[in-house]
């Protein structure tokens, strides 16, 4: 279903709204909680917990939602991802506060100068992700943000295992030399 | 590589992942159990946040008020009037998206951390000046129940060649003045609390780069 159609849906019967959307987008959903939750201390019910949260939190930001700034399926994957890290960082963070005193200013943490070349870094690599294969983009989405293994994904697109993790190592390969400057292709 | 990939991924916004995955057939079928009860679970407890939220946004009209008429006949404070009206009704302002010609820019940093950075490079090899940030709309917006153990504050630092030549704790709606160069000329937002902050950056004095 269109995002647009389900927005004005969630809109005038959220009640029916709600039950197309989970239907449309809780198996992702589940699969990016998954992802950072799935393994001990966390349970199948805390990524349960979670998912609902996302799904509330959506709901709740419905008024303000723009689709030129993502479709449904982007704003509930980064939800998702924020309140899945929330959860781990709650878990092991200890206090969740410390005051500006005790905490490391910027210049200790790295310089400035830093943080401008890792995120030129980071913009190129998202730049070289958008240049490789879908079917490459979609393993590589697969494996490392909703963490399946060769096996699932291999299920889900169709493929063999072994051709799921060649693929996904070709793809790392040029990757890697995209970004050190020797592969042009 | 991995570690790398896993970052940048983990770092996407909205739109920057539609353009990484949205041509990709990616639907997954939920586990028909775990569905059912998550929709029990939203169904029950969406009606409750509705009555709060409700309950929130009447008090914050009545003290949206309040304020607008102690402030009445002071015309230089209703900027911060409305300022605060919109902190409080949530209004929220563009991503960042480097600085504009005129020499403003957004910034919307959704999870900032403790000590998270969001770095603005305002110059290259810039002669010295002096910069007076404005920020307007700056909300701290209480990411969860219970995280508000301080007072939550955001300080500004402009660092010159790696090194920090002046800071200035932001508050909304109040201009804050900073001074160095020459150098490579950054600016940094850093807060003490774990919260969503956004603000914009009205006015910079001085050469600003890209």
């Amino acid at each position: 279903m269109e995002d647009a159609v389900l927005l004005k849906k969630l809109r005038h019967d959220p009640d029916a709204g709600m039950e197309l959307l989970t239907e449309q987008y809780a198996g992702l959903v589940f699969g990016v909680v998954r992802g950072k939750l799935r393994t001990p201390p966390f349970s199948g019910e805390d990524i349960e917990d979670c998912v609902a949260d996302v799904f509330l939190e959506f709901y709740d930001g419905l008024a303000r939602f723009d689709p030129a700034k993502g479709s449904i399926r982007a704003w509930l994957c980064i939800i998702a991802r924020n309140r899945a890290v929330d959860r781990v960082r709650r878990r092991y963070a200890g206090p969740d506060m410390v005051s500006l005193e005790d905490s490391p200013l910027p210049a200790e943490k790295g310089s400035p100068e830093g943080e401008v070349i890792r995120r030129e870094e980071r913009d190129r690599m998202l730049e070289e992700l958008r240049r490789l294969d879908p079917a490459d983009r979609e393993i590589l989405f697969r494996k490392y943000t909703l963490a399946q293994p060769s096996r699932e994904i291999a299920e889900r697109m169709g493929l063999t295992v072994s051709n799921v993790d060649t693929r996904a190592h070709r793809a790392i390969e040029k990757l890697r030399k995209r970004m050190e400057g020797t592969d042009n292709g | 590589m991995d570690e790398r990939l896993t970052e940048v991924l983990d770092s996407l916004s909205p739109a920057e992942l539609d353009g990484l995955i949205g041509d990709l057939p990616l639907h997954e079928e939920p586990d028909r159990e775990a569905l059912e009860r998550l929709r029990a679970r939203v169904r029950g407890a969406r009606p409750r946040r509705r009555r709060g939220k409700r309950l929130r946004r009447g008090l914050a009209t009545v003290a949206a008020a309040v304020l607008a008429v102690v402030l009445l006949g002071n015309a230089g404070l209703f900027a911060t009037a409305a300022q605060w009206a919109q902190s409080v009704l949530g209004l929220e302002a563009a991503p960042i998206q480097g600085f504009r010609e005129d020499g403003t820019a957004d910034f919307h940093d959704r999870r900032v951390d403790d000590t998270a950075t969001r770095t603005l490079l305002v110059s290259e090899e810039t002669e010295g000046v002096e910069y007076r940030v404005e920020l307007s709309d700056l909300t701290f917006e209480e990411p969860r129940r219970g995280h508000w153990q301080t007072s939550p504050h955001a300080y500004i630092y402009l660092y010159v060649d790696g090194r920090t030549a002046d800071s200035g704790e932001l508050r909304e709606g109040q201009e804050v003045v900073l001074a160095g160069g020459p150098g490579t000329c950054l600016l940094v937002v850093v807060s003490t609390v774990r919260a969503e902050i956004t603000g914009t950056v009205t006015r910079i004095y001085g050469e600003v780069g890209p």
